[in-house]
């Protein structure tokens, strides 16, 4: 069963990095999936690393399901990442922290991806 | 075909016979010499043939002579002498025949001879008496009888002769015995013994004849009657001897000597069964009735009190036997019941004092009541104790706790009651009640100072005094409050930095104090600069830099010497901003 992108998602907490150090995929602890994100945040003077986090899978009344949005989500903001990493400065990477207004336990990352002009 | 055309047939037949002497020209076995008819096989012989227009096989009496063959034609026959031609069904004659028309065997008439068919039909041979009717078979010889006019079954009158058969006919009698030769409901005696002339069904004994039919008639009895004997026969009203009494106001009930008289189911007018009428000169009274209540003055209220009256049907008005309550006044019909009451000089309706015992109809009197609690005899506005627990001497709705009683109309006056409201700081003032705790506030900034005063309110401190006692400056009307934290802006490029300690203020702050953060500068001593930046060393000049990066402050401007991209792959020469493996990984990034 794949769940819809959430139709209402709630943003805990915003981050935009000027510079990314680190992406850092973290496997499963207890509920969700997390990743960790070292660096530079807009406005800042040192370096810090956030850990955001989102559901990879949940059980439901009859099995263990895979949260194919979630993940899906989640990947594509590693290409972001990615991106920023590989052009250092070119790029603003804003990583957002979401959950499901309809199902609070379900995380999400959000992100955006936009270019500096000097 | 007449007798000389016969005759001319047969001449010529004769003729041609004697031309041919023995030949048989028409083969029937007949010569022609012979043959009455040499031309045809159907006809040979001459016979003397009778006509029978009836075809009853008897033909007339003058027979014609025909040339025939084995059969003779229609209409004739070999006999004649049919006494009726015409009839099919008579055609002999019979001697010494007598009538018998209804073929009952009696015969009328002389004998005679009847022109008849096969059989006697309606005759006969012999003849012992004549058939007094020929035309009915069930009758056929006179009887001597009586008549029987009326039809009551019994004969009468002189004797007759009527015809009959084996018996006389119906409706005749062999006797006259008819006691009522004009009556059919009447015809034999019968002899009584009882008589009932009143038909009132009770009978006398009388013996007697009378001419009557199938019973006696009413009134007539062989046999007493089951009730008994009439004592007057001649009255239908009157059958049995009753004990009575005269009855002269004619109430039904009489007086006086008791005299047997003959009577019916009642006695007769003027008479009665009883005789105790207690006033024989009235029909309006006959009985003595007991009472035991009386209610003379007709209010339906009563009184004991027992005896006897000469009555009718029922006792008089204001006599009884049932009682209602008890009338304490029976000569006055708007007064019946006995009803304790106060004394009420005021006339509020409330009483006061000993109880009377009052004698009244269904209203109470005036002057008295049904309670006798009157606080104020002599105040007709006032008659009931209220007891309170608050006063509002000034009338401003505002109460303080006070308990006591008043005389009253039923309600409290104003500015008492059992209802609490606040508690009134000044009940001798209108304009205030609520007591407030209040601060005295000089500068009129809101904010007060000092120590607390309680002040009797109308519910809002006076102007000069504040609910608070916070002003950190009591004479200057800007200021009063005191801040620990805000935040500078001391080089005025509009990023403030966090500021903390005691700080007294008002609304607003003046500049370079502001309440809220603005940015955060990262260096206050320098107007230029205010932002944190990660910048790389761009030592080509190319306008992009190479790692290491740093985080430096700066401005809007970027520092001479620094770019904010790091991703130039030879910063010594400014013709390369990025490599072909770089541009080839990131069109790898986009394209997965």
């Amino acid at each position: 069963m794949m769940l819809r992108c959430p139709a209402s998602a709630e943003v805990t907490a915003t981050y935009v990095f000027e510079s990314v150090e680190s992406y850092n995929i973290v496997g499963d602890t207890t509920s969700w999936d997390q990743v960790q994100v070292t660096g530079v945040i807009q406005g800042e003077s040192t370096a810090r690393t956030i850990t955001l986090y989102y559901t990879a899978s949940y059980t439901s009344s009859t099995a263990t399901v895979d949260h194919i949005g979630a993940k899906r989500t989640f990947e594509r903001c590693e290409r972001l990442a990615l991106l920023a990493m590989s052009k250092p400065g070119q790029y603003l990477l804003e990583l957002r922290q979401e959950y499901d207004a309809f199902a609070t336990s379900h995380r999400y990352i959000g992100c955006k991806l936009t270019r500096r002009v000097p | 075909m007449t007798r000389w055309m016969w005759l001319a047939l047969g001449l010529v037949l004769a003729g041609a016979q004697l031309g041919c002497e023995s030949a048989d020209g028409d083969a029937d076995g007949v010569p022609d010499s012979e043959d009455c008819d040499a031309l045809s096989p159907l006809r040979w012989r001459q016979v003397a043939m009778y006509p029978d227009p009836d075809s009853d096989g008897v033909g007339e009496d003058t027979p014609s002579t025909l040339c025939i063959g084995k059969e003779p034609p229609r209409p004739f026959v070999f006999g004649g002498g049919d006494c009726a031609p015409r009839d099919a069904k008579r055609w002999r004659t019979v001697d010494g025949l007598f009538r018998d028309a209804d073929g009952d065997g009696v015969a009328v008439g002389e004998a005679r001879s009847v022109c008849l068919g096969a059989e006697l039909t309606g005759y006969t041979r012999t003849k012992t008496a004549d058939d007094c009717d020929d035309a009915n078979t069930t009758v056929w010889v006179l009887h001597p009888v009586y008549l029987d006019a009326d039809g009551d079954g019994a004969g009468e009158g002189e004797q007759v002769l009527r015809c009959g058969g084996l018996k006389p006919p119906v409706g005749t009698y062999a006797s006259a015995t008819d006691c009522a030769p004009s009556d059919g409901s009447r015809w034999r005696v019968l002899t009584y013994a009882h008589r009932d002339e009143d038909d009132d069904t009770f009978t006398v004994p009388q013996a007697g004849e009378l001419c009557a039919g199938t019973t006696l008639p009413a009134g007539y009895s062989l046999t007493a009657s089951t009730k008994g004997q009439d004592c007057d026969d001649t009255f239908r009203e009157r059958w049995r001897w009753l004990d009575v009494y005269r009855d002269m106001d004619q109430d039904g009930t009489g007086d006086g000597p008791v005299e047997r008289r003959c009577s019916g189911e009642a006695p007769e007018p003027g008479y009665s069964a009883t005789g105790t009428d207690c006033d024989p000169t009235s029909g309006l009274r006959w009985r003595m009735l007991a009472y035991a209540y009386r209610d003379q003055d007709l209010d339906t209220f009563t009184v004991p009190e027992s005896g006897e009256l000469c009555v009718g049907t029922a006792l008089p008005p204001g006599y009884g036997t049932v009682a209602k309550g008890q009338d304490c006044n029976d000569l006055a019909a708007t007064v019946y019941q006995l009803v304790s009451l106060y004394p009420d000089s005021d006339g509020d309706g409330v009483g006061v004092g000993a109880s009377e015992a009052v004698c009244m109809g269904a209203t109470r009197p005036n002057g008295y009541s049904s309670t006798g609690t009157d606080c104020a005899p002599e105040d007709g506005s006032r008659w009931q104790t209220l007891s309170y627990a608050y006063r509002d001497a000034d009338l401003d709705s505002f109460t303080v706790s006070e308990t006591g009683s008043l005389c009253t109309s039923g309600t409290l006056p104003p500015g008492y009651t059992n209802t609490a409201k606040g508690s009134d700081c000044n009940d001798s003032n209108q304009q205030v009640h609520t007591a407030l705790q209040g601060y005295v506030d000089v500068d009129e900034d809101g904010v007060g100072a000092g120590t607390a005063e309680l002040l009797c309110t109308n519910g809002t401190l006076p102007s000069g005094y504040s609910t608070t006692p916070t002003d950190c400056a009591p004479e200057d009307q800007l200021r009063w409050r005191r801040l620990t934290s805000w935040h500078v802006d001391n080089d005025g490029d509009g990023h403030t930095v966090p500021a903390s300690g005691e700080l007294c203020a008002g609304t607003t702050l003046s500049p370079p104090l502001f309440l809220t953060a603005s940015g955060k500068d990262c260096d206050e001593s320098d107007r230029t600069r205010f932002t944190w930046g990660v910048l790389y060393p761009d030592k080509d000049g190319d306008g992009v830099g190479a790692p290491p990066s740093s985080v430096l402050c700066r401005g809007t401007e970027r520092p001479a010497g620094f770019s904010i991209y790091g991703f130039d792959s030879d910063d010594a020469d400014a013709r390369v901003t990025e490599s072909a493996e770089d541009a080839e990984l990131l069109e790898r990034l986009i394209a997965w």
